[in-house]
C-alpha cells in the first residue's frame, strides 16, 4: 500500500511538473516581459556561475587527456588525441558536467530562493502589489537559464579543450594551432548542433525543477530546505534522461 | 544604480565572448565544409566510388579544397560525382586534371584526389567535367600480390627440386669422379658451376631490385608493400633462395666436383631471359600504375616461372642426355682406347 | 462599471462577507463567517492559531479561492473579477504580511518601488523617488533607503513593509498579525504607528491579531473567530465583560505555573 502510495505520488509530481511546464510556456511570452529582472537572473545564473564552470571544465579537459593519452599512445594514436578530446567534450561532456554542475548550485539556489519567498509570503506580496509573481520570479529564472546554460557550455568547452591542449603541448609536444586545426578538424555540425541544442533543453529543465520545487515547497524552514535538496536530485536525473533522448533524436538528425 | 549598470556590463562581455567563441567553431566547422565563401562545381565520372559520401574531402595535390557535393547515377554503370570546391584554387586547377577516388590512410574516409595534369591546358570553369582514372583497388592489389607470393614460393620449390635431382643423380656422378682423366673436365665444369652460381646470386639480386622497383614504386601498391609483414616475407624469400643457393649448392659443388659448362649456358639463357622480361615490358613502379602493369607483373612471374621451368628442364637434359651421352662417349672411347693397343700392337 | 476611477463612499461597508467556506482537504476552516468592515473603522479579528484568520483576509485580495459564499470588496465580488480587475482592488488594499515579507534581494528602495512598477497610473503627478522617500519618512526609516532587508532589525522590517503597503495610498489597509515576533516595546511602536497612518491615511483597518495589548488600543470594534464562524462581536469592553467561557479565553490574563 505505501508502495502503491509512493507511485501514486511519482506520478502526481511528473504531471504537476507537466502542468507547471505548461503554465510557463503560456506565461512565458505573454507581455509585460521582466526584462530587468531576466537581466539581473542571467548574471546570478550565468556570470555567477562562470567561474565554478570554467574551474571544472579546465580541469575536465586536463584530467580526460591525461587519463586517454596513455592507451592511445599504446595503440600509437596520439595524433588522434585532439580529434577524440575534441569530439567527446563537444558532443558530450562538456554539456553534461556543465549542467550537472549547474544543476547542483543554480537548481539549489533556485529551489531555496523561491522556497524562502514563498515560506515568508514574498510571493504572495508580490501577487497582492499587483505583480505576476509566476511572470517575475519562475518566468525569468526559466528563461534566464535557457539561455545562459548553452553559453556556459561554451565556455566550459573553450576552456576544456585548451586544458587538454596544455596537456597534448607539454607531453606531446602538439602545437596549438595544430590542435585547434584538428579539433576543428574533425568536428562536424552533427557534433556541434545537437550539443548546443541539447544545452537549451539542459538550462530549461534546470529552471524548470528549481523554480517548481521552490514555488511548491512547504511551509517552515526544512520545507525550504527539501526544495533545493530535491530540486537538486530531480534536475540531475532528469538532466540524464534529456541527454539520453537528446542523442537518440540527434542519431536520427546525423548520421554518425 | 552603478552596480547594477557594472552587473550587466560584465553579463554582457560574458554573453559576447560566449557568442564570439560559438560564432568561431560554426565558422571554421562551416570552412572546413566549404560552406561559405565563394566555391565553384566540377564533376567527374566514374565506374565505382567505393564507398564515397556526400561530403567526403576533395584534396588537390594532397591540400583539402572542398568537399563531395552529390554522386548520382548517369547510367547503369557511371556514376557522376559533383564536387564544390574553394574558388581559391580555381587559377591552379587545369582541365586536364585527373580525379581518381582513394582513402585517407589505412583504414580512413574515402576522398577524392585530384591530380594535376601534365603539360599546360585552360584552367577549368565552373561546371567543368574532369578525367577520372579508376585506381586498382587494395583488394585486387593484395590478390596481385598473392599470386606473385605463390609464384615465387614455385620458384623456390623448383629450384629445390633441381638441387635434389641433382643430389639424387650422385650415384652415376660418383663414378664419374673416380675416372681420373674426368677430373680436369670436371673442375672446369665446377668453375663453371660457380659463374652459374654467381649468375644465379645476380638474378636474385636482380629480382630483388626489381622488386624494390615495386617496393618504391608510389601509391597503394607502395604503401602496402611498405608494410613490414610483407617485407619480411620478402626478406624470408631472398634469405630461403640464400640459403638454397649456400647451403645446398656449395655441398654439391664440394662433393661432387662436377658439371658442365651448358649449366651456365643454360642458366645464361635463363638469365637472358628475365632479363629480357624485364626491359621489354619495363617492370617499373611508374606502370605499376596501372591494371595492366600489374598483369603485367603477374606475366613476368609467370614468364619467370616458365623459365625456372625451362632451367630446369634443361638441367634434367643436362643429366640425362648430356652428362650421360658425354659419359657414354667416353666410356666407348675408352674401350676404343682398350681395343686400340692391341690393335696398334699388331 | 470604470474599474479606473475608484469607487468611493462613505455609506456602504467596504467590506463585504456573508456565509463564506473554506476547507483544506477535509478539514473545514471557515463554516460560514460574516463580516462587515465600513469606513473609518478598525476592526480587530481575535481569533486560535490555525482559526483560520489568515486565511480569512487572504480570501479578501484573492490570494486564496473561496468555496462558497460572498467577498465583497469596495462593491466588486473577488472570485469573481479577472485578473486585471483583481490587479486593481490589490492596489485599493494595503496588505502587511505576518513577517513583512519583505523582498530579501531587493533594497529598501526597490521594495518600496516594485508596488509601483505595475502602476504608472498612480505617479502620474508624482516622482517616484519623492514617493519612496515620502514613505520611509511616515515610518520614519528615511536613512534606510539603500540598505538590504536582512541588514534590518525585525521592528525595522515591519516600518519598512507598513512604507511599502502605503506607497500606493490604500483605502483598506488589512494586517496579519502586525505584532507577531517583537518585543513589547516594538510592538507599541508598531501600534502607535498604525494608529497613526490610521489618522494620516484615513484608511479603513483590518486588523488580525492575538495579542490583546494591541487590540485594545486599536479596535473600534472585535470579532471573535471560534469554530470557523464570527462567534462573538462588539467593542473591546463589551467582550471583556462578556462570560462565555470561551470569549473570557482571550481576556484572561497568564497565570504562572503553580507548582
Amino acid at each position: 500500500m505505501k508502495i502503491l502510495d509512493e507511485i501514486a505520488n511519482y506520478f502526481k509530481e511528473i504531471g504537476e511538473i507537466a502542468l507547471f511546464a505548461k503554465r510557463f510556456f503560456k506565461e512565458a511570452f505573454k507581455r509585460p516581459f521582466e526584462r530587468k529582472e531576466f537581466i539581473r537572473q542571467c548574471f546570478v545564473i550565468g556570470y555567477n556561475s562562470l567561474f565554478l564552470v570554467v574551474v571544472t571544465g579546465f580541469i575536465m579537459g586536463l584530467v580526460l587527456t591525461l587519463q586517454v593519452r596513455p592507451t592511445m599512445q599504446e595503440f600509437g594514436a596520439e595524433s588522434f588525441m585532439p580529434a577524440m578530446v575534441g569530439i567527446s567534450i563537444v558532443r558530450e561532456i562538456g554539456p553534461v558536467i556543465t549542467a550537472l554542475i549547474c544543476a547542483g548550485k543554480i537548481g539549489s539556489s533556485i529551489g531555496a530562493e523561491l522556497g524562502s519567498m514563498k515560506v515568508t509570503e514574498q510571493i504572495d506580496a508580490m501577487e497582492v502589489s499587483g505583480t505576476n509573481p509566476f511572470k517575475y520570479l519562475v518566468v525569468t529564472r526559466i528563461w534566464a537559464t535557457v539561455f545562459m546554460l548553452p553559453m556556459l557550455v561554451i565556455a566550459a568547452d573553450a576552456v576544456g579543450l585548451f586544458g587538454s591542449f596544455l596537456v597534448e603541448n607539454v607531453k606531446g609536444a602538439v602545437s596549438f594551432k595544430l590542435f585547434f586545426n584538428q579539433v576543428f578538424e574533425n568536428l562536424s555540425y552533427g557534433d556541434l548542433f545537437p550539443a548546443t541544442i541539447k544545452s537549451f533543453f539542459f538550462g530549461f529543465v534546470i529552471g524548470l525543477v528549481g523554480c517548481y520545487k521552490g514555488y511548491n515547497s512547504d511551509k517552515g524552514t526544512e520545507g525550504v530546505g527539501r526544495a533545493a535538496n530535491s530540486a537538486v536530485v530531480l534536475a540531475s536525473l532528469l538532466l540524464f534522461i534529456v541527454d539520453f533522448i537528446a542523442v537518440f533524436i540527434a542519431d536520427i538528425f546525423y548520421e554518425i | 544604480m552603478s552596480k547594477e549598470k557594472s552587473r550587466t556590463t560584465r553579463l554582457g562581455i560574458f554573453v559576447t565572448l560566449a557568442t564570439i567563441i560559438f560564432i568561431i567553431v560554426v565558422y571554421n566547422i562551416g570552412n572546413k565544409q566549404s560552406l561559405f565563401g565563394s566555391t565553384f562545381k566540377i564533376t567527374s565520372v566514374f565506374n565505382n566510388v567505393n564507398g564515397l559520401q556526400k561530403g567526403n574531402n576533395v584534396r588537390y595535390s594532397g591540400i583539402n579544397v572542398g568537399t563531395v557535393d552529390n554522386i548520382s547515377f548517369l547510367s547503369d554503370s557511371t556514376l557522376r560525382v559533383i564536387m564544390t570546391l574553394d574558388k581559391k584554387i580555381q587559377p591552379f586547377l587545369k582541365k586536364n586534371a585527373i580525379a581518381s577516388i582513394g582513402t585517407d590512410g589505412l583504414v580512413g574516409n574515402m576522398i577524392v584526389n585530384i591530380s594535376p595534369g601534365s603539360g599546360t591546358d585552360q584552367v577549368v570553369e565552373d561546371g567543368d567535367q574532369i578525367s577520372s582514372y579508376t585506381r586498382i583497388e587494395a583488394e585486387n592489389m593484395l590478390n596481385t600480390l598473392g599470386q606473385t607470393t605463390d609464384n615465387i614460393a614455385l620458384l623456390t620449390l623448383n629450384l629445390l627440386e633441381i638441387a635434389e635431382k641433382i643430389n639424387s643423380g650422385e650415384g652415376s656422378l660418383f663414378r664419374l669422379i673416380n675416372d681420373s682423366i674426368m677430373a680436369t673436365d670436371l673442375k672446369r665444369a665446377v668453375s663453371n658451376l660457380r659463374i652459374t652460381t654467381q649468375n644465379i646470386n645476380t638474378l636474385s639480386s636482380q629480382f630483388r631490385s626489381s622488386i624494390e622497383e615495386v617496393v618504391q614504386g608510389k601509391g597503394v601498391l607502395g604503401y602496402l608493400l611498405h608494410d613490414t609483414t610483407f617485407e619480411g616475407q620478402l626478406n624470408q624469400l631472398y634469405s630461403n633462395l640464400d640459403t638454397l643457393i649456400t647451403t645446398r649448392t656449395t655441398p654439391i659443388l664440394n662433393n661432387l666436383e662436377r658439371s658442365s659448362l651448358d649449366i651456365a649456358v643454360t642458366t645464361n639463357k635463363l638469365k637472358n631471359i628475365i632479363q629480357d622480361l624485364n626491359l621489354n615490358h619495363g617492370l617499373t613502379g611508374k606502370l605499376l600504375y596501372d591494371t595492366a602493369a600489374a598483369e603485367d607483373l603477374i606475366q613476368i612471374l609467370d614468364n619467370l616461372n616458365q623459365g625456372t621451368n625451362r632451367f630446369n628442364q634443361n638441367m634434367e637434359a643436362l643429366k640425362h642426355n648430356f652428362l650421360f651421352r658425354k659419359y657414354f662417349k667416353k666410356q666407348e672411347k675408352q674401350l676404343k682406347k682398350f681395343d686400340k693397343p692391341p690393335a696398334s700392337s699388331d | 462599471m470604470d474599474i479606473t476611477k475608484p469607487y468611493r463612499t462613505t455609506k456602504t461597508p467596504l467590506i463585504e462577507i456573508y456565509g463564506l467556506r473554506k476547507s483544506f482537504g477535509s478539514n473545514e476552516v471557515l463554516k460560514g463567517f460574516d463580516l462587515l468592515l465600513n469606513p473609518n473603522e478598525n476592526l480587530v479579528i481575535l481569533g486560535k492559531s490555525g482559526s483560520g484568520k489568515s486565511v480569512l483576509i487572504k480570501c479578501l485580495v484573492g490570494l486564496v479561492d473561496v468555496d462558497e459564499g460572498k467577498v465583497i470588496v469596495l462593491g466588486k465580488s473577488i472570485p469573481d473579477l479577472n485578473q486585471k480587475e483583481l490587479d486593481y482592488i490589490r492596489t485599493e488594499v494595503g496588505f502587511l504580511f505576518q513577517g513583512s515579507a519583505l523582498y530579501d534581494s531587493m533594497t529598501v528602495r526597490e521594495n518600496l518601488q516594485f508596488p509601483l512598477r505595475r502602476h504608472p497610473e498612480r505617479m502620474q503627478h508624482f516622482n517616484e523617488e519623492k514617493l519612496v522617500r515620502e514613505a520611509l519618512r511616515s515610518v520614519g526609516l528615511e536613512y534606510a533607503i539603500d540598505l538590504m532587508p536582512a541588514e534590518l532589525s525585525g521592528g525595522m522590517k515591519r516600518r519598512v513593509a507598513l512604507a511599502r503597503m502605503l506607497i500606493l495610498q490604500p483605502k483598506i489597509i488589512l494586517y496579519d498579525e502586525p505584532t507577531s515576533g517583537l518585543d513589547p516595546i516594538t510592538a507599541n511602536e508598531i501600534i502607535q504607528l498604525i494608529l497613526r497612518i490610521q489618522r494620516d491615511y484615513n484608511a479603513a483597518s483590518l486588523i488580525i491579531t492575538h495579542d490583546m495589548d494591541c487590540a485594545r488600543v486599536i479596535s473600534n470594534r472585535m470579532i471573535i473567530l471560534q469554530d470557523g464562524i464570527n462567534y462573538a462581536e462588539g467593542t473591546y469592553t463589551e467582550l471583556s465583560k462578556s462570560t462565555d467561557p470561551k470569549v473570557k479565553a482571550f481576556f484572561k490574563e497568564v497565570q504562572p505555573i503553580s507548582l
